[in-house]
Order: C-alpha cells, then sequence, then structure tokens
C-alpha cells in the first residue's frame, strides 16, 4: 500500500473512533425541585459554569447575579417560583407600608456573619448604606431616603417612591447583607476576594478567572419556605469551576467530573433529555429577544413599514432553528416578570400574526413597489437594502438573522446581515448608528424599558417621546400591583400598535445535574440555586 | 559579542517604545466610551465627565500617554475595571499557569519536533520518512481549537484516561499542553528535515564518514550543530507564538492563565488589562527575538562578524 494511503487509512480510523462516542440513552427533564431519599455519600459537590465573577463582592461588581456571589450572601427576600410573589430568606418578619414608602424589616435574633459577627439592624443599615455609596449600581437604591434601627433586630427603611422597580435588585446578592466592618478592616480591594456575608457557603479559595471554593457557613439560617433544611448545608464543600467552552462543560458533567452545570449548553439539551443519569432543571428568563429598528431611518420611521415587518416575522420557524432554549413571545413583558399582563399576549398574538400577504399589502400602501422584479421592493428607485447589525460571538443570533433573512425577502426587503464584535453593536445601537438589528431584553422588572425604549442610556429605536417617558415614570412608582400591571398593560399596547420593537422570542435556560444530586431547588432564574437540601446520592 | 549584545539591546528600546504608544492608542481606537464601560449604564453625563476628570482621562492624549508610560515604568500597570484590583497582580496570579502550559508544551514539541526530525533526515525515503513528514504537515495544519476539542472527545469522553479541563486533577496538563505541542512539533520535524538533509549533503559530512566516525557523532555533533542554526531562532519566535495561542487552549480546557485573561478582558472591554496582556507579550516578543539573536550569534560566530 502506497505510504500516502496509509495516512488517509488513519485520518478514518480516527474519524471512525471519534464518530463512535457511546450517545446516552434517554431519560426527560426534571421539575424545579427535588427530594433527597438517600444518605450522602459525598459532602463535596462540584459546579460548572459557563460564567463567573471577577468580583465575588457583589455591591462593587457589575455582575452580581451570578451563581457563586448569592451563595456567599443572603438578600432579605427572594421570589416563589411559582407565585412570583416576595417570599423570606433572611427576614423573619416584613412589612411594607400600604403605600410602599416605607419598609420594616425584622431579623433572627440570632443571625450572624459567617465569622461570627452580629448579623443585625445595624449590620443590615450599613451594607444597604455601602452599597448607596460604592456600588456601580448605586442607582437602585437611589429611592432610600433613611434607614432607621428601631433595636438590634428590628429597622425601618423609608423610600422617596415605592421601591417596586428596586425589588429585582433586592432579591440578589446586591440587595444582600455583606459585614461592612471586615470589609472597612481589610479595605475594599481585598475584600472583593474575600467577602463575609451569611449565606449559606463562605469563601475558602478563589482563583479568578478559574476556580472557587466555598465551604459550609455553620451560622447559616434561612426562612424560606421552599426548603425543609433551613440551617447549615448537607453539603461540606461546593466547588465551582468555570467552564466556557460547550464541548467541555457538557464533556466534564457527562464524565461525572462535576456534579452541576449552570447554564447547560443548548448544543447538549437533547442528548441530556433523554438520558436517565442527568436531570433538567428548566426556568424561563424574564425579558425577550426582539428586532430592533432605528425610527430615526428614513425607512422605518414609516409605521406600516414596521408593521409590515412585524407580520412578515414567523416565530415558530425561529424558534425551531433555536432548538429547546426559546418559544414564540409577542408581548414586551413575559410571564416571567413583574407586571406580566396574560391579556396582552393576546392582544399581541391577534394585532400581527403572520401574514406575508398583509404585509406586502402594507408595504405597498407605503409606496414600496418591485418595479424590476429583482424581488426587492423599490421607492423612488431605492431598493429596500438594510444593513442587519449582529453579534459575531452569539451564535443563535446569527442563526436568527438568517432565518429573519429569507422571511423579509418574501416580502421583498433585502436584510444584509453584518455581524460585528458585541460590545461594538452595543454602543452603535444606543447611538442609533445603524439600520435594524436585535434587542436582548433581560430584567424581571418593565422598569428596564424606561432605558430601553426611552430614556438616552439605551434607546435602540432612537424613540422620543415626552408624554411616553412621564407615563414610565410614574409607573415606576405605582406600588399596588394590580395597578402597576393595568399601567404596564397600556404602556404595551401603544408599543405593540406603534412597533416600537417586534418581540420575537423569549429564552428558556437549564441547569443539568447528574441523577446523585439531590434536593435540588432551582429558579425562577439560575441566580437562583437553592442547595439548602442538596444531598449526594452516588 | 558584548558589542553586539549592546547593539541589540539598543536597538529594542525604541522597538518597545514603539509598542507602548501602539497599546495605549488601543484605548482611543476602540469603539465606544471606556468610562461608560465603568459605571451603571444609567449614569448621567455629568457623572460620566466627573469620573472621566478622575481618572485623568479629559488631558489631552500625548500628556495621557507620558502619564501612563509613568506609571508602567514603575510597575504600575493600572485597576482592572470588572476585578477592581491591580493590574500587575491579576498577571502575577495567572502568569505561573501560562508559564507552566507554555514551558511544557516548548519542551514537549522541541524534543518531539527536533527528534523525528533527525530521524526522518538520517532515514530519508523509508516509511519512518514518509510518516513522520506526512503526520507533522496534519499537526502542523490543525487548528488549534479543534484539536484541543478532538483530544477532548477520545481521550477524555472515550476512553477516560485524562481528565478534560481544569488544572487540580493529576493529568490535567497534558491534552492541553499537547494541543500547544503538536502543532509546533509538526513544524519543527519539518523544518529539521530540511535543515539536516541540507547539512548532511555537505563535503565535510561526507569526509567525516569516510573518517569512520559513529552515526551517533556524525548526526548529534556535526550535522545537528550546523543544521539547529535557524531552528534555534524558530525556536524562539514560537515564544509569543505560543503565549498568543494559549487564548483558544486556555478556554477549551478552563486552564486559568494570562489567555483566558485576555479572553475575559476583551469580552469585557477591560482595557486596562488588555494593555497590560498585549505589553507582556510585545515584551516577551523582544526578548524572545533578542535571545534568538544572541543564540544563533552563539553557535554561528560568523554572523556577529558580518
Amino acid at each position: 500500500m502506497k505510504h500516502y494511503q496509509w495516512l488517509v487509512s488513519l485520518l478514518f480510523v480516527t474519524s471512525l473512533l471519534t464518530a463512535c462516542v457511546a450517545p446516552a440513552p434517554a431519560t426527560q427533564s426534571g421539575d424545579a425541585s427535588g427530594e433527597s431519599t438517600g444518605e450522602s455519600t459525598r459532602t463535596t459537590l462540584r459546579i460548572g459554569a459557563s460564567a463567573m465573577t471577577d468580583v465575588l463582592d457583589a455591591q462593587q461588581s457589575f455582575t452580581g447575579f451570578s451563581v457563586d456571589s448569592i451563595q456567599i450572601a443572603q438578600p432579605l427576600f427572594r421570589l416563589d417560583p411559582d407565585t412570583r410573589e416576595l417570599i423570606p430568606d433572611l427576614v423573619e418578619r416584613w412589612e411594607f407600608a400600604e403605600d410602599g414608602t416605607s419598609l420594616m424589616v425584622t431579623l433572627p435574633g440570632d443571625a450572624r456573619f459567617s465569622n461570627g459577627d452580629p448579623l443585625d439592624a445595624q449590620a443590615f443599615k450599613d451594607a444597604w448604606l455601602r452599597y448607596k455609596t460604592i456600588s456601580p449600581y448605586n442607582l437602585d437604591l437611589e429611592m432610600v431616603e433613611e434607614i432607621r434601627v428601631i433595636d438590634d433586630q428590628t429597622a425601618e427603611v423609608l423610600f422617596n417612591v415605592p421601591p417596586a422597580a428596586s425589588l429585582p435588585v433586592l432579591i440578589t446578592a446586591f440587595g444582600a447583607v455583606w459585614n461592612t466592618a471586615v470589609a472597612e478592616e481589610i479595605g475594599d480591594e481585598a475584600f472583593t476576594i474575600a467577602p463575609v456575608a451569611g449565606g449559606p457557603l463562605m469563601v475558602q479559595d478563589f482563583t479568578a478567572g478559574s476556580d472557587l471554593t466555598l465551604v459550609r457557613n455553620p451560622n447559616y439560617q434561612t426562612n424560606l419556605p421552599l426548603v425543609e433544611n433551613q440551617g447549615p448545608l448537607h453539603v461540606e464543600t461546593v466547588e465551582v469551576r468555570l467552564i466556557q467552552e460547550e464541548v467541555t462543560l457538557a464533556g466534564e458533567l457527562e464524565t461525572g467530573a462535576i456534579d452541576l452545570a449552570v447554564n447547560a449548553p443548548q448544543s447538549a439539551l437533547e442528548r441530556w433529555a433523554n438520558n436517565p443519569d442527568i436531570q433538567l432543571y428548566d426556568y424561563l428568563e424574564p425579558g425577550y429577544v426582539g428586532i430592533a429598528m432605528n425610527l430615526q431611518h428614513p425607512y422605518f420611521s414609516d409605521l406600516r413599514v414596521r408593521q409590515a415587518i412585524a407580520k412578515a416575522v414567523d416565530r415558530e420557524a425561529i424558534v425551531k432553528v433555536l432548538g429547546a432554549t426559546a418559544s414564540p413571545q409577542y408581548t414586551f413583558i413575559n410571564s416571567a416578570m413583574f407586571a406580566y399582563s396574560p391579556e396582552m399576549d393576546d392582544y399581541a398574538r391577534d394585532l400581527h400574526p403572520h401574514d406575508v400577504e398583509a404585509a406586502q399589502a402594507l408595504l405597498a400602501e407605503a409606496g414600496w413597489a418591485d418595479t424590476d422584479g429583482d424581488g426587492i421592493v423599490e421607492l423612488a428607485g431605492e431598493p429596500f437594502m438594510v444593513e442587519f447589525l449582529t453579534s459575531a460571538t452569539n451564535t443563535q443570533l446569527h442563526q436568527a438573522s438568517q432565518v429573519l433573512q429569507t422571511q423579509l425577502r418574501e416580502i421583498g426587503i433585502d436584510l444584509q446581515i453584518v455581524q460585528q464584535d458585541e460590545g461594538f453593536v452595543r454602543d452603535a445601537m444606543s447611538a442609533g448608528d445603524y439600520d435594524i438589528g436585535f434587542d436582548s431584553i433581560l430584567w424581571l422588572d418593565p422598569d428596564i424599558f424606561l432605558g430601553v425604549l426611552a430614556g438616552s442610556w439605551r434607546n435602540y429605536p432612537q424613540y422620543d417621546n415626552p408624554e411616553m417617558v412621564e407615563e414610565l415614570t410614574a409607573a415606576r412608582q405605582i406600588w399596588d400591583p394590580a395597578e402597576r400591571t393595568a399601567a404596564y398593560a397600556e404602556l404595551q399596547q401603544f408599543w405593540l400598535d406603534e412597533v416600537l420593537e417586534i418581540p420575537l422570542w423569549e429564552r428558556r435556560s437549564y441547569v443539568a445535574a447528574r441523577s446523585w444530586v439531590q434536593g435540588l431547588h432551582v429558579g425562577p432564574n439560575n441566580r437562583d440555586l437553592y442547595l439548602n437540601d442538596v444531598m449526594i446520592v452516588e | 559579542m558584548q558589542q553586539y549584545l549592546v547593539q541589540r539591546l539598543l536597538v529594542s528600546v525604541p522597538v518597545l517604545l514603539g509598542v507602548t504608544a501602539i497599546v495605549f492608542a488601543i484605548l482611543f481606537l476602540t469603539p465606544g466610551d471606556p468610562v461608560r464601560t465603568m459605571v451603571d449604564p444609567r449614569a448621567t453625563e455629568e457623572r460620566v465627565q466627573e469620573i472621566r476628570v478622575q481618572l485623568g482621562l479629559d488631558r489631552p492624549w500625548p500628556e495621557q500617554y507620558l502619564r501612563w508610560l509613568g506609571r508602567v515604568l514603575r510597575g504600575d500597570l493600572g485597576v482592572s475595571i470588572t476585578a477592581k484590583r491591580p493590574v500587575a497582580q491579576l498577571i502575577a496570579e495567572q502568569l505561573p499557569f501560562t508559564l507552566r502550559l507554555t514551558l511544557t508544551s516548548f519542551v514537549i514539541g522541541t524534543l518531539l519536533g527536533i527528534t523525528l526530525g533527525v530521524v526522518a533526515a538520517v532515514k530519508q525515503s523509508s516509511w519512518w520518512d514518509h510518516l513522520i513528514t506526512y503526520t507533522s504537515i496534519f499537526w502542523f495544519s490543525m487548528p488549534g481549537f479543534w484539536l484541543g476539542l478532538m483530544l477532548i472527545l477520545i481521550f477524555g469522553l472515550w476512553l477516560r484516561w485524562t481528565p478534560i479541563s481544569g488544572y487540580r486533577e493529576n493529568g490535567a496538563l497534558i491534552l492541553p499542553a499537547l494541543t500547544l505541542a503538536l502543532p509546533q512539533m509538526g513544524s519543527l520535524a519539518r523544518l529539521v528535515r530540511t535543515e539536516m538533509l541540507e547539512v548532511l549533503g555537505e563535503e565535510y559530512m561526507k569526509t567525516a564518514r569516510a573518517k569512520g566516525v559513529r552515526p551517533f557523532l556524525l548526526f548529534y555533533r556535526h550535522a545537528l550543530r550546523n543544521a539547529i542554526i535557524p531552528v534555534a531562532v524558530l525556536l524562539f519566535l514560537n515564544v509569543p507564538w505560543l503565549l498568543g495561542g494559549t487564548v483558544v487552549i486556555e478556554t477549551i480546557f478552563a486552564w486559568p492563565g494570562l489567555g483566558r485573561l485576555m479572553y475575559q478582558a476583551l469580552l469585557q472591554k477591560d482595557f486596562p488589562v488588555v494593555q497590560g496582556l498585549l505589553l507582556i507579550i510585545a515584551f516577551s516578543t523582544v526578548v524572545a527575538n533578542l535571545l534568538g539573536d544572541i543564540t544563533t550569534v552563539l553557535l554561528d560566530p560568523r554572523i556577529e562578524q558580518a
């Protein structure tokens, strides 16, 4: 056999061996809670995460929503995954005034930080005042006017406006009680990697950008109704490893090198859904991914054009490409957000159903026609050709943009996909230096739209409507949930009628765990990973 | 030799200054306002301007450059925007991991590459030669990303011989080091083979053979000694290539190091970290070139005289 034939044979055999990696057997995806059934055989839980903060002290961090910070600190409240109402975590009791302008909290009398310092009302006050001073997101607590310490356990917070819009922050590590005395003693810089708080775990070792070793906090106690174990965790150690590459993360879980993968990679979901060794916990992300059009662009300033695009879009076809991580969304506020209104779902679905003929008619009404028979409509000799700006690193968005390109071609719009660095896309769209692109909203509260659709800091549509800004500002200050929902429903109706943006899909994320991890509770989003009842039963 | 060394060092100074100017300019050339990445997106323009003044970013750019250069010369590479810690500290923490990875892969790649190149040259036209030549082309041509994933699939997932990622487990270094070493081995083997064949064809080699010099001495003392000169230069030029290659490899294998630090900093627009790392890479490239030149002179003094 000639020598090159040996090489070809070697390559073939290598490919064959690689392709023969045994597929995993099937299993069903699990629900968002589990029960412990046996004795723990191991006391170290190993977690793989595709993202990790560089700053463990959420009060100094830009990314305090990570899985690590929330295990170190303990917020006053959390969200019930089913009802989306506040439930106690650190607090024993709490009471908001009827108009929302004050909050009385009562902490457990024996609450302590992980280093033994008392976790009392004064510590709570100091933590929130530190947040107001030091955090890059200190505007979240700008409505806090004063915090009064009534006694060791009790504090009263006075707000100048009801804090409805800040609840998403207060239920996370940002709004948790961090030990400011230790921060003052060791300095803020040292506190970024060795913070002290009252959460279920405390820091033992941290290599930024790599891994974090947490150990059980013996002083931890909670009032969470979701969990059976309201004291120190069953597991003694939690090792969190940053594994950014999807194939690597999936491989580590499949070989059992890690017990849990946060933000399970989409490419592995289908395989794992039928694997009895792996449990999947899914949760709906608040917000949406949709089309943002530059309303200052002469083509998109015409409402009929925007309506035509809304009718040309086929969401079902798009989510088919995206798989289990997406489902169609028509409204701006989805069911994972505060102030969600199911009636707006129906309204949006009926307003712009997928209808290519109706879309073509709208474009014709706006003066667009295909005069030269090339399939692209023109107006005054100008073809409808626009650049669709999207991130070069986000595969999902790229796939979706290609589907959109095909769909808009059907109505005569030529979409030229331009991929750029994510930072460039963000800056260009914020500055209005684009034609059309994606907008991605990921936030619990509809107050986000004050910046996204009206404000100056991230207004991709470049929409200027002072009246709408007033209404959004007023809505953020409404305390009564029903009233707030009604106010945002009215605003949504306006946004949908004006087609300020076109929501396309809502995101579903997954946490994957080996079957020997029992007692895990997840939800309503991945920052809420409750390890209280977790036991490893191999 | 001393004069040559001084000359090369003097030439390196303006090169390094030029590099610092380019690295500094990155801050201005990158789209977007760097101050905006440091603050709450809802911050007012007044607040942004306040921070700009605090950081001296409102000063004319030559003044900013000189201040920055002064700090760099004192070892102050600034503070990371996202990690809130000195850049020099972050680099110092991650550097040992990258050094461990690159030195290991450098040694593996070099030893294997030279050995295989010599064998291929000595056994020219045999099936050894063909096997080594074709596999060298294969390893050299494989993209690091693909090679790393294939090694993970085969040895980590299927055979379960090695850990897939991380650095704490025994054997965790094997796959990332191989991923960096194999392409290097491929290119070195081809170069060594070519140089050896050229040297083996020289008249003095025929004379040595005729005089009855033992094969080991013939190949390794006489032939390799002369063939290694261009290879030595390539070895040092590989150093910055290795450092750059770790960006992909460290991410795939979750290996903490400068490569992953760079990747994270680029994603997060953490400019002080990006600038600090670029300086490190540029400095190491200049030093590697210098060492390559010195090594060449040591191996062949005729170069200095020329």
